[in-house]
């Protein structure tokens, strides 16, 4: 029984999975029962960025953060890609995943070294990267490569390279989780204090986190440029909540030290289908946002829920 | 224990455990006031007016009275991310109810404001009652009155605001603003319940220690509810006021005032923790941060740097306060 | 070699290490004794480099030791193991050996299976009975502590610090201990070893330090010590358990009466409490007393059995109700579960009867000037050592924080007052004002249990006392039964059926 208890704390992420997969059997069953690879890639085409940014997310929950910024910092790295894809793709690519970087460890600093609240440090950077994204780009358009989009999201018919990137998405949040890194962020999160006795220094490690996580969202904001052939100042803000809503819906407490990367994955996966299942169910636009308001409230209370149940069973 | 003599260093110290914090950084924030109204002076002579000024403290006043709610949810150890659309929808039901006839303002009036109720209530027992994070239920509630916003308005909000209805947001009585007034009057009502009352002493409480708060016989949960309804029905009347102002309701209003609102508090002395703090402070961060978006303004940069040194400027504060309560602690 | 030479600490008006020096040589254990708020715990932390000396200096093997921080201290060869677990509960044991330098492959991913052989290879070095990919969350808190310990001596200190190591220890299981610590000896390394049990520091050090209110008052070789000198050096005092005030004056009746009991912990627990009696909870720590105290109170809720009081029955689903009824808890932990370390004396005295009515007069509005008579009152009647009642608790020291406290339910005018080791961390003079305290306001009528970890408070206050064991009353000492002997021989005696 202990065991079983053991294991079940582990069903979160499993459980995600689940729920996508019934949600996505819904899916197709709405649409008539086929299902190309074609349209495959067009789904990751769409979650990619979703997932990037919820990736971001995570790694500040882990560590008990969170970050609100990570929506205007997708803003301005799609928005500067654009700008610069005229110099040179490569330069392009890696100045903003520096800028992202820089945005991340701003935010890291301030939290981690000054002992700051992670609500209103990022409230405020939110504003300055909104603002930055305005300037960079007061108006949305700018200039994708030619050919840029095709590789990163079709490609071959074999496999959209979309699709091949969603999956070295997940496998890379995999990955940190097994090093040092990620086991030192589980260990913070799970308990500050004896973390920080035992030896871990744990202002660096948030400071890293936070910044890995401005990485994520500068990548998902180059991805999202070029995947809609241009830049926009104001995308990200419709992503901040739903990047929550992924770490939320994957199983990942908001406390920090648990969950899996797949989970978010899966919760990123959930959000978009019920976006496309609204779409069946002939609801109009203005339900979106609702529908993904309630979500994350009703995962976040079934878990209060679930654990009322298991107190009162005597666990 | 013995007596010892006290060196000097220990005696300092006392003095500053005593000194409350939380009192120099309103402090600060009026010095700042002044110094921004100074550079304002500069650049547009003649800016320092009564008149000027009462314009100010109008425009202050929306954002002081979602600070009403936000000092209250940010006193109990939370926050309310929902009062952005809790105060579009408000002002929305307002116009769209009474369609610009005086005769509809009441029911408008009474509709808008239990729109916000009712997201506040909704807001206090998802955190009391189910234990959701405050970050998540206000941010997710944020997101249903955007949607239920946009299915009442199908998308464009309707109505207007009659001439009775908008004196309040824009009349005068002699040289004072009835907003001003009306602010003024809610603000010393804020007050004395925060320093005086039962409840705002079980507030003060329940933030700073909840199993204090809980053994020592204070229904934790009953305060949280109330004050999360009271941020609701802050942001409402806030919502509604505005409307009037401007005379319609547009889609967005809110947008503006999530982050100074919870800047104010802040700014003015509070802990986002919660515990400490009081509505004086968020009072002069509420202005503070008026008379910075009219500094900027008549500087005439671009809405995008105009962003950037707002963020900037709340994060230097932010740091100004921590720093001087380290040097306290 | 370790010399300490001078080390201070202040935290506000509480002066919790004064000017303490002594050496500790390699090969050798130097044992640290003294009651609790002595400032053992402070001396360890400043030299496992967890918090700064404000004065002083601790060399180590000829070095000056700064620490910042236990990365530092680890670097530098300093090993602490202290009271609160530095083991995260929801890792595994092998994830915890191996939170700093886990052995990892070529593309920095952890090699699991490798740390977990050789967690097990550690493990089994140490006969430590643990599987290592056991969460250590759910190992029991002897495990822990036994884990904690191998974990800071495979870093191979050249000092290792040991705070009350042997808290959740089994017989079995501190005779492990002894066997590392004399392996440890022989390797010349230097071991600090706290306790507050004199037979334990006889056991395990060659050499003793004993404090007192701060200060160090005495090193000696622990052959050249007995266990009433060291009481009577710890304590100030020549007789261990002398200076409480007359028993007696409980009246007839019955003010309080519980009947089979069944809670958290708790089974069949049935007694009966009379007006002015002061009754006392025994046996060892951890076996339910304060659970029955909490249970008492409304938390959490009895899941069997009734409480009446006076006669009427009482049905507690939280504090709200008890304190309605008229039954007061003193917590355990005063500065977690008993005050606002940030607020004023006025307001944490005052806050638990602000429903009751004592001060606010017209739909909850407070009057100040009855408050500020209240809490002067009450600063002058239990000397209690503020600038104000204004200042903020914290800057208060420990027993003085206990007097605000116990003030604060004195206000609410219980009939019945729970006291969970109210003199835990308080100074001597305080713990004599405080039974006074509880034997006047027996006087009064009030009924009064407390828990005691201290054997001879229990048998110095109580009128009659309740010994428990897992989670039952194994037996009721009733006037004039009460002693030490009788307290502990049926505390420590194995259950009837086991």
């Amino acid at each position: 029984m202990m065991r079983w208890l053991a294991e079940a704390r582990n069903l979160e992420a499993s459980g995600s999975v689940g729920i996508f997969a019934f949600l996505f059997a819904v899916y197709i069953v709405l649409k008539g029962g086929h299902y190309s690879l074609f349209e495959a890639g067009n789904l990751a085409t769409n979650v990619l960025p979703l997932v990037l940014v919820g990736l971001a997310q995570y790694f500040v929950v882990l560590v008990r953060g969170v970050d609100l910024s990570l929506g205007p910092i997708m803003s301005v790295s799609g928005s500067l890609a654009v700008v610069l894809f005229p110099f040179g793709v490569a330069p392009a690519i890696a100045a903003v995943l520096a800028a992202g970087l820089i945005a991340g460890c701003l935010n890291g600093l301030l939290i981690a070294r000054f002992k700051l609240s992670p609500i209103v440090v990022t409230l405020a950077t939110m504003s300055v990267w909104d603002g930055v994204a305005l300037v960079v780009l007061p108006v949305p358009g700018g200039e994708v490569p030619a050919g840029l989009q095709a590789a990163l999201t079709s490609g071959s018919t074999l496999l959209p390279t979309s699709l091949a990137l969603l999956v070295a998405s997940g496998l890379f949040g995999l990955w940190v989780m097994t090093t040092r890194f990620g086991l030192q962020l589980r260990a913070i999160g799970g308990d500050e204090a004896a973390a920080e006795a035992s030896g871990i220094i744990v202002m660096e490690l948030r400071l890293r986190a936070y910044g890995l996580a401005g990485l994520l969202a500068a990548l998902a904001g180059v991805y999202f440029a070029i995947s809609t052939m241009a830049g926009s100042p104001i995308v990200g803000d419709g992503y901040i909540l739903p990047s929550i809503g992924a770490v939320v819906l994957g199983g990942v407490p908001l406390v920090g030290g648990r969950g899996s990367p797949i989970g978010v994955v899966m919760g990123a996966l959930i959000l978009t289908i019920v976006g496309s299942l609204l779409y069946f169910a002939d609801l109009s636009d203005f339900y979106q946002s609702l529908i993904d308001g309630v979500i994350l409230i009703a995962a976040v209370g079934s878990v209060a829920v679930r654990d009322w149940v298991w107190k009162a069973m005597g666990r | 224990m013995s007596e010892t003599t006290r060196p000097p260093r220990v005696e300092r110290r006392r003095m500053l455990l005593e000194f409350d914090s939380a009192s120099a950084a309103p402090l600060t924030g009026l010095v700042s006031i002044a110094l921004m109204l100074v550079v304002c002076n500069l650049l547009a002579p003649g800016f320092v007016s009564f008149n000027n000024i009462m314009h100010i403290a109008q425009l202050a006043a929306f954002l002081g009275i979602v600070a009403i709610g936000e000092t209250l949810v940010v006193l109990s150890g939370g926050i309310d991310l929902s009062v952005a659309w809790t105060m579009t929808g408000a002002g929305c039901v307002f116009t769209q109810v009474s369609q610009g006839q005086s005769s509809m303002l009441l029911p408008a009036l009474a509709a808008a404001l239990a729109s916000g109720l009712c997201a506040g209530l909704l807001n206090g027992v998802g955190v009391a009652k189910f234990r959701i994070s405050p970050i998540i239920m206000t941010l997710g509630m944020n997101n249903v009155m955007q949607g239920a916003t946009l299915l009442y308005t199908n998308g464009t909000p309707s109505g207007s605001v009659a001439e009775a209805g908008r004196f309040f947001a824009t009349g005068y009585i002699g040289p004072l603003s009835v907003l001003v007034l009306l602010w003024s009057g809610l603000a010393i009502i804020v007050m004395g319940v925060l320093r005086a009352s039962r409840g705002g002493r079980q507030l003060l409480g329940v933030g700073e220690n909840p199993l204090v708060s809980f053994l020592s016989g204070v229904r934790n949960d009953r305060v949280l509810i109330v004050v999360y309804a009271l941020s609701g029905l802050a942001a409402a009347l806030a919502g509604v006021l505005y409307a009037s102002h401007s005379g319609a309701s547009f889609l967005g209003m809110g947008d503006q005032f999530v982050l100074p609102s919870i800047a104010a508090v802040v700014i003015g002395g509070g802990s986002i923790y919660g515990g400490r703090g009081g509505y004086g402070g968020a009072i002069i961060g509420a202005i503070f941060l008026t008379v910075l978006t009219t500094l900027l303004a008549i500087v005439n940069v671009s809405a995008g740097v105009r962003d950037i040194i707002y963020g900037g400027v709340i994060i230097a504060a932010l740091l100004l306060t921590r720093l001087t309560q380290g040097a306290a602690s | 070699m370790l010399k300490v030479r001078g080390i201070d600490k202040r935290y506000g008006a509480t002066h919790a290490v004064r000017d303490v020096s002594f050496d500790a040589a390699n090969g050798q254990v130097l044992g640290l004794i003294g009651e609790n708020g002595a400032g053992k715990s402070t001396v360890i932390r400043m030299i496992g480099g967890m918090v700064a000396p404000d004065a002083g200096s601790i060399h180590l093997d000829g070095e000056n030791l700064v620490l910042r921080g236990a990365s530092d201290a680890l670097t530098r060869g300093v090993g602490s193991v202290l009271q609160e677990l530095a083991l995260i509960g929801a890792l595994t044991v092998t994830e915890n050996l191996f939170l700093l330098h886990a052995p990892t492959r070529a593309w920095l991913s952890i090699d699991k299976r490798h740390s977990i052989r050789k967690a097990a290879e550690i493990l089994a070095r140490h006969q430590l009975n643990i599987s290592p990919t056991a969460r250590v969350g759910d190992l029991p808190l002897g495990q822990r502590q036994m884990l904690e310990i191998v974990r800071a001596v495979e870093g191979d200190p050249v000092l290792l610090v040991l705070d009350e190591a042997t808290s959740s220890l089994g017989q079995d299981e501190v005779n492990w201990l002894a066997r590392l610590v004399r392996r440890l000896r022989a390797a010349n390394r230097i071991i600090l070893f706290i306790s507050h049990r004199w037979d334990e520091i006889v056991t395990f050090c060659d050499r003793v330090a004993i404090m007192r209110n701060g200060q160090l008052v005495e090193v000696a070789d622990c052959a050249a010590m007995s266990q009433e000198q060291a009481v009577a050096l710890m304590t100030g005092h020549s007789e261990a358990g002398g200076g409480f005030p007359r028993k007696g004056g409980a009246r007839n009746g019955v003010l309080l009466e519980a009947r089979d009991l069944e809670g958290s912990m708790l089974s069949r627990v049935s007694f009966t409490l009379a007006p002015g009696e002061v009754l006392g909870l025994g046996g060892l720590v951890g076996q339910g007393q304060t659970e029955l105290l909490r249970a008492l109170f409304g938390v959490p809720p009895l899941r069997g059995g009734s409480i009446a009081l006076k006669g009427q029955a009482l049905r507690l689903r939280r504090p709200r109700d008890a304190i309605a009824a008229g039954i007061g808890y003193v917590p355990l932990e005063r500065k977690s579960e008993g005050l606002f370390l940030d607020k004023s004396v006025a307001f944490n005295m005052t806050y638990a009867c602000l429903a009751l009515g004592v001060l606010s007069v017209w739909h909850g509005l407070i009057r100040f000037g009855r408050e500020r008579a209240i809490v002067s009152d009450a600063i002058a009647h239990l000397k209690i050592r503020t600038r104000s009642g204004r200042t903020p608790v914290r800057a208060l020291s420990g027993g003085n924080q206990q007097k605000v406290l116990l003030e604060k339910w004195l206000l609410t005018g219980p009939a019945v007052l729970l006291l969970d080791d109210v003199t835990r961390g308080v100074d001597i003079a305080t713990k004599h004002q405080i039974y006074d305290l509880i034997r006047a306001l027996a006087q009064t009528g009030v009924g009064i249990i407390f828990y005691s970890s201290d054997t001879n408070e229990l048998v110095g206050l109580a009128d009659r006392v309740l010994v428990m064991a897992d989670g039952e009353i194994r037996k009721v000492l009733a006037d004039g039964e009460v002693s030490a002997a009788a307290i502990v021989g049926i505390a420590f005696r194995p259950r009837a059926d086991s």
